[in-house]
């Protein structure tokens, strides 16, 4: 990147190799090495750059997923408030696994598996899912008290905050997805490692940023904010990949074990699941079952679990509740305790103490490289600081993207040909939507989850899509409108749906940004407050940006007055 | 005291401080801040103090969190840091607000 390379430098250089007296000797190795890198980084991130800010930007949101899932659910107030349910209360909790185990058996009594999440006080409802015989998934939410399914107008049906989460790890297509996220995320550590290779003045630059200087400003942005966040981002990318070290790394398991389920057994320390013999078997009361679980573990049970219920194979596992923040400071954490059954005879498999360390070096090594990438070792503060610095992360890319075209709209350098233009074209296109376009996208989703009406059927499923359907009409416009028109009118649609936002939400479920303070409901204040900042921040982005228009065209005019 | 009750709020303001002095302690921003020329005993003296607050910061942090998570919890609140400083230098408005919200953010904790 010429940015990076100050001519005064190369042509020392040169005159270095002149006086050594052979003129034809080549430029000093360390040039071509820098060279190559720029290309790679240039060329590899512009590339990967659309994608790696959709993982960036939604994973940032992603770590907020609790208080977006709270705010995107204002019915589970309503229901918290008349509910005679008590988390807190064993025999409530066995009843609820009873009301569970009354649903499940009676819409998928021969599935793969059926899981259950009990009531909290965040989460009033019996929350269900299950798989039938070929694994199609299917969620239900119950209500706690009559264990009836809880009517449309109890039930925003939604994926909530986790919608953000599986765009970012796996796009919404499963184990593809994950393959995708990983390879892309694999670039971006070629991106950074590049990157430093080729900046000459990290620690000269390290605190520069000149504004209102065109491509330098840029330049500058891209730098600063790749630089000061370089800890993170190696890290954040790093970890990325060591989430999935099992399946993007399966080698040893193949060569070691039969399956990777035995793999997983002995890690865990747990029984490995059980092969179906597909011989038919009642199941018995989950209930008991589940009593006795809570008193083998000592602590409440969160959680139930039955493989392939109907068959004689069938297990049943109580799993105690995850409470992260009340182990702040720990990368490694303890079992929250497990108790795993035989669902037809009820006979105990396995019992795992809550507190029970994870053992093994390298497994504990990948426990605290997930923790440290989820995010959850130290509550709200960690929270904050991976937000801003993963959006730090997202400006580093963007604005990589940004410079690419920057550059090659001064003066274009024809890598292409006569194709050039339209290559070019086709960069400002998907700039515009992959940066613009993701962020109208994922504020629209807070749009559709109010406006879509409650009783339609999979209405999760048309929120996502409806997401996807946005993003889709903000390529098309950018594909339509001449590239800073693009620009404008895409940061003005940002900027008004963000600072709307409270306004919609008011006119359909009545409630807004004064009425959470006024009840100190600081998890959707806080989603609110954040919603309103980006759009104030969009909004003198945009004004930024018709300042620096006129001045060119201002610039320009002057140029030809002048000739 | 606010510095043992609340030592995320106070890593973050050293961090900002060190930031700043280590950003001082270059001459291109002493002129840009100071408008003066930087004497080379001072840069030291400025780069010292710095890693005196870095320093401090990061033990008051560990002995809180731990020092796995004190660590990395350290290293983002100087990304953060680093962040403040730079917007400090060349936003004068920034500069301003900044200086509120650290007067606000610290009588709210000594409130509390």
């Amino acid at each position: 990147m010429a940015g990076y390379d100050r001519p005064q430098r190369d042509s020392n250089r040169h005159r270095l190799v002149v006086k050594q007296g052979n003129e034809l000797m080549p430029a000093p190795e360390k040039s071509y090495f820098r060279q190559s890198m720029a290309a790679l980084h240039t060329w590899g991130s512009l590339i990967a750059g659309w994608m790696l800010l959709v993982i960036f930007v939604t994973g940032s949101l992603g770590v907020f997923d609790d208080p977006i899932s709270h705010w995107m659910q204002p019915e589970r107030a309503a229901i918290l408030a008349e509910m005679n349910y008590q988390p807190d209360s064993a025999t409530d909790r066995q009843a609820a696994v009873a009301k569970a185990q009354a649903y499940l058996q009676k819409v998928e009594p021969n599935g793969h598996l059926w899981f259950a999440t009990l009531p909290d006080v965040e989460d009033p409802a019996i929350k269900l899912f299950w798989q039938d015989a070929d694994e199609t998934p299917f969620e239900a939410r119950l209500h706690p008290d009559t264990g009836e399914l809880l009517p449309a107008s109890m039930n925003r049906d939604t994926q909530g905050g986790h919608h953000f989460v599986h765009m970012h790890f796996e796009l919404h297509r499963g184990m593809l997805g994950v393959w995708i996220v990983g390879f892309f995320t694999l670039l971006m550590l070629v991106a950074l490692i590049s990157g430093v290779i080729i900046h000459r003045r990290i620690f000269k630059d390290f605190f520069t940023f000149r504004a209102r200087k065109g491509q330098r400003s840029w330049l500058d942005a891209h730098n600063a904010s790749g630089v000061l966040t370089l800890p993170f981002q190696l890290m954040i990318a790093f970890t990325g990949l060591a989430v999935f070290v099992s399946v993007y790394m399966p080698a040893a398991i193949f060569a070691h074990y039969d399956s990777p389920d035995a793999f997983f057994a002995e890690v865990f320390e747990r029984p490995a699941p059980r092969e179906m013999t597909h011989q038919p078997a009642e199941i018995t009361d989950l209930s008991a079952l589940f009593a006795k679980s809570e008193q083998a573990m000592g602590k409440p049970g969160q959680f139930i679990r039955v493989e392939h219920p109907g068959d004689s194979s069938a297990t049943f596992t109580v799993l105690g509740l995850f409470n992260a923040d009340a182990l702040k400071g720990r990368l490694v954490f303890p079992s929250s305790g497990m108790a795993e059954f035989d669902a037809v005879s009820g006979e105990q498999r396995h019992i795992e103490a809550p507190g029970a360390e994870p053992q093994g070096a390298a497994f504990r090594t990948q426990r605290a490289m997930r923790t440290l990438h989820f995010a959850n070792f130290g509550g709200d503060t960690v929270r904050w600081i991976y937000f801003l610095l993963g959006l730090a992360g997202a400006v580093m890319i963007a604005s990589g993207s940004i410079l690419f075209m920057v550059k090659r709209r001064q003066r274009a350098l024809n890598e292409f040909g006569k194709a050039t233009s339209r290559v070019y074209r086709t960069i400002d296109v998907l700039n515009v939507a992959g940066i613009s376009g993701l962020l109208i996208a994922c504020v629209s989703y807070f749009w559709i989850n109010r406006l879509l009406p409650l009783e339609i059927a999979a209405r999760a499923g048309w929120e996502v899509g409806l997401f996807f359907a946005v993003w889709l009409l903000t390529l098309l416009h950018s594909a339509i409108r001449p590239v800073n028109q693009a620009w404008r009118e895409q940061l003005l649609v940002f900027a008004g749906l963000c600072l709307l936002l409270p306004v919609i939400n008011a006119l359909t479920v009545g409630e807004h940004l004064l009425i959470y303070l006024a009840e100190q409901d600081w998890r959707a204040a806080g989603v609110e407050l954040t919603v309103i900042g980006f759009g104030l921040l969009a909004l003198k982005t945009m004004r930024m940006m018709t300042k620096r228009q006129a001045k060119s065209r201002s610039e320009f005019l002057t140029q030809q007055a002048g000739v | 005291m606010i510095l043992i009750s609340q030592p995320v709020l106070a890593g973050l303001l050293l961090n900002t401080l060190a930031m700043t002095g280590l950003s001082l302690a270059m001459s291109k921003h002493h002129q840009q801040l100071l408008s003066g020329g930087l004497a080379r005993h001072r840069a030291w003296l400025l780069r010292l103090s710095a890693s005196c607050l870095l320093l401090l910061s990061l033990v008051l942090i560990c002995n809180v969190w731990g020092i796995a998570a004190g660590i990395v919890l350290w290293l983002g609140l100087l990304s953060v840091a680093a962040i403040i400083s730079v917007c400090l230098l060349n936003h004068l408005v920034l500069r301003a607000l900044s200086i509120l919200t650290a007067c606000m953010l610290i009588s709210v904790f000594l409130l509390i």
